[in-house]
């Protein structure tokens, strides 16, 4: 009996453990940075970074980040579509590298501030 | 057709079509068997640019003498939702660029987009590289409606450069394309346009002044 209530213990442990990591997993698989309704996002496990231009005011959107090996700045994709419902993506470079910091920066009007990545 | 010459040409088109399937036969060895219209699974493994949230669809691919090998897919977009509002919904249209390593290792780079681009079906962008010996250049890639004979990039000093066609999968009514220019060409205002089988030009036209002025980090390619 004492074994039976053990491992069922050790069963909701395992469970509590898996759904704390899958929780964490899923804070960190992505975070976004806004300008107005633009939004330029590091995704995918920060590997991919999304731009998406969703002001129809006519001004090209992009995404920006500093990746966490070299602490450089790189550009991202222009959303080629403007505001109609999509978004551009790249990898980060150098591969195999992560986006530590990024932000969303509309042409002409300005860029927001970067946003870094935390670890849960 | 005289008998005697019957022989020959009957060998003839056995030979040709030898050739032909010899051909296709390298060319989707080189690209480690995959071929147009192969359908590479989706899997939830992080780490782009070999990660797929879904499963692809492969609309083009060739192998070129600066890049090496690439191919384009086409895909459905996967939900990207932020602050409790959708940014991009799934199931949109995709279409990636993928670099592939020489020697069938993980790709090397990519670059892709989502949604209809609502230009009377003509679609671009461009991925900078550079090569071991420090040139850089701008691979232009998109696709074209299926009733396209040409693609052309152009500017408005009057440079007209026509790219090849890719015939896409049975399934798939696009045509794609790819192009390798030398990094600064064209200059000025420049843009993609499709043309008919009658050569006429719907005006249909993706401007690409920006993507092409303010470009990418160059991708490192052709190293080992």
């Amino acid at each position: 009996m004492r074994a039976t209530v053990r491992s069922i213990g050790v069963v909701v442990l395992c469970v509590l453990a898996f759904l704390v990591a899958a929780a964490s997993v899923g804070a960190s698989h992505k975070y976004c940075a806004w300008h107005g309704d633009d939004v330029g996002c590091a995704e995918i496990g920060n590997r991919t970074v999304t731009s998406c231009d969703r002001e129809p005011d006519g001004h090209m959107v992009r995404a920006w980040y500093i990746d966490n090996r070299n602490f450089q700045e790189h550009a991202g994709a222009w959303d080629m579509n403007g505001s109609q419902s999509g978004c551009d993506s790249v990898p980060v470079a150098p591969s195999p590298a992560t986006a530590a910091y990024v932000r969303a920066c509309e042409e002409v009007v300005g860029c927001s501030n970067y946003v870094q990545h935390r670890n849960p | 057709v005289p008998q005697a010459l019957r022989a020959p040409v009957a060998r003839r088109s056995v030979l040709a079509g030898t050739v032909v399937v010899l051909v296709l036969a390298g060319t989707a060895a080189a690209a480690g068997g995959i071929s147009i219209g192969s359908i590479l699974p989706g899997d939830d493994t992080p780490g782009p640019p070999e990660y797929r949230q879904t499963d692809e669809t492969v609309v083009a691919l060739g192998v070129d003498p600066v890049i090496g090998r690439w191919r384009i897919v086409r895909y459905r977009s996967s939900e990207l939702a932020d602050r409790g509002e959708v940014l991009q919904p799934a199931g949109l249209p995709c279409l990636k660029l993928t670099l592939q390593a020489p020697a069938g290792g993980p790709p090397i780079g990519s670059r892709s987009w989502c949604g209809d681009r609502g230009q009377g079906g003509v679609a671009a962008a461009s991925l900078p590289v550079r090569t071991p010996d420090g040139r850089v250049y701008t691979l232009l890639f998109g696709e074209a409606p299926e009733q396209a004979a040409a693609v052309e990039v152009a500017n408005s000093d009057g440079m007209r450069r026509r790219v090849r066609l890719h015939e896409g999968p049975a399934m798939i009514e696009s045509d794609f394309w790819m192009d390798v220019i030398p990094r600064g060409e064209p200059a000025g205002e420049t843009w993609v346009e499709w043309s008919g089988a009658d050569g006429r030009r719907p005006g249909e036209r993706v401007d690409l002044t920006l993507e092409l002025g303010q470009p990418l980090t160059p991708l490192g390619v052709g190293a080992g």
